[in-house]
């Protein structure tokens, strides 16, 4: 008898070879694709934050402002996270892990100048190991 | 004995057959849910690049905005018509029509006395909001 038999064993485990190695390659692409995201949201969330501290220090020199031009400024009435040095205003204000400094120079006639205006981040170290954390 | 061959011959066929067909579903199977992954992954970077973008484009506007205090004048020197609210930006955050837009910048203020705040939203062309930036500026009054 001429009978002809196909072996598919042979074909099975190039297939299945295939198949896991492609699905190795998704894997590995939403991987990456997540971390791109956990990168991009984290970013967001920074300029975010320096955009808050920025608004709230705008907010601060307009109170301070009308303290100062009206002649009213004492320790008393100062608003919170400030201070009165002599002739010196700082604060220090916070939104997130951004921080913003801002001294304040008073000068005679109810007038004031910036003297300092800076914005720093807090960072700490990310040592990775949460990268499959979606 | 001939009948007793034929059926031989189909038993034959269908034992072949059974393993291909099994064998042809799985792989399909496992096509489809690699598909599926894969159509995941390109969802979320698209995400990603789409967040990116935007905040881009909002924080450009909001340093304009913060060197300019004024939305006309922000609005015109980002490309656009001055005292326009909308601008339409194409994949390459090239200033476009609204016909090709990708995104969609609005810009917007609320002025409280000397507190000028202004808001820069960008949205996809479907009206997806992606990021939303807003900058208070404190601009007294010249000669107060």
């Amino acid at each position: 008898m001429n009978r002809k038999r196909f072996r598919i064993g042979s074909v099975a485990i190039l297939f299945a070879v295939i198949v896991l190695c492609v699905a190795i390659f998704a894997v590995l692409t939403v991987v990456t694709a997540r971390s791109d995201l956990r990168t991009a949201e984290q970013y967001s969330a920074h300029v975010q934050a320096i955009g808050r501290c920025r608004s709230e220090a705008n907010r601060w020199l307009a109170q301070m402002d009308a303290l100062i031009v009206s002649g009213s400024l004492s320790p008393e009435n100062l608003p919170a996270n400030t201070r009165l040095e002599g002739s010196q205003i700082s604060a220090s204000l916070h939104a997130g892990n951004v921080t913003l400094t801002a001294r304040l120079e008073l000068l005679p006639g109810n007038t004031y100048r910036i003297t300092r205006w800076t914005v720093t981040t807090d960072w700490e170290e990310d040592l990775g190991g949460d990268w499959l954390r979606p | 004995m001939k009948e007793a061959e034929q059926n031989r011959s189909a038993n034959g066929g269908l034992s072949f057959s059974v393993p291909l067909l099994i064998f042809v579903l799985l792989f399909v199977l496992s096509s489809a849910v690699l598909v599926g992954v894969f159509a995941r992954a390109a969802s979320i970077s698209q995400q990603a690049e789409a967040l990116n973008d935007g905040v881009q484009l909002c924080r450009n506007a909001a340093e304009v905005y913060r060197s300019t205090g004024d939305l006309r004048q922000t609005a015109a020197l980002l490309g656009g018509e001055p005292g326009s609210t909308q601008l339409a930006y194409d994949k390459e955050l090239c200033l476009t029509t609204e016909a090709g837009a990708v995104y969609l910048l609005t810009l917007s203020q609320r002025v409280d006395g000397d507190l000028h705040a202004g808001t820069f939203t960008v949205c996809t062309a479907g009206g997806d909001e992606v990021f939303t930036l807003t900058e208070e500026l404190f601009l007294p009054e010249v000669g107060q």
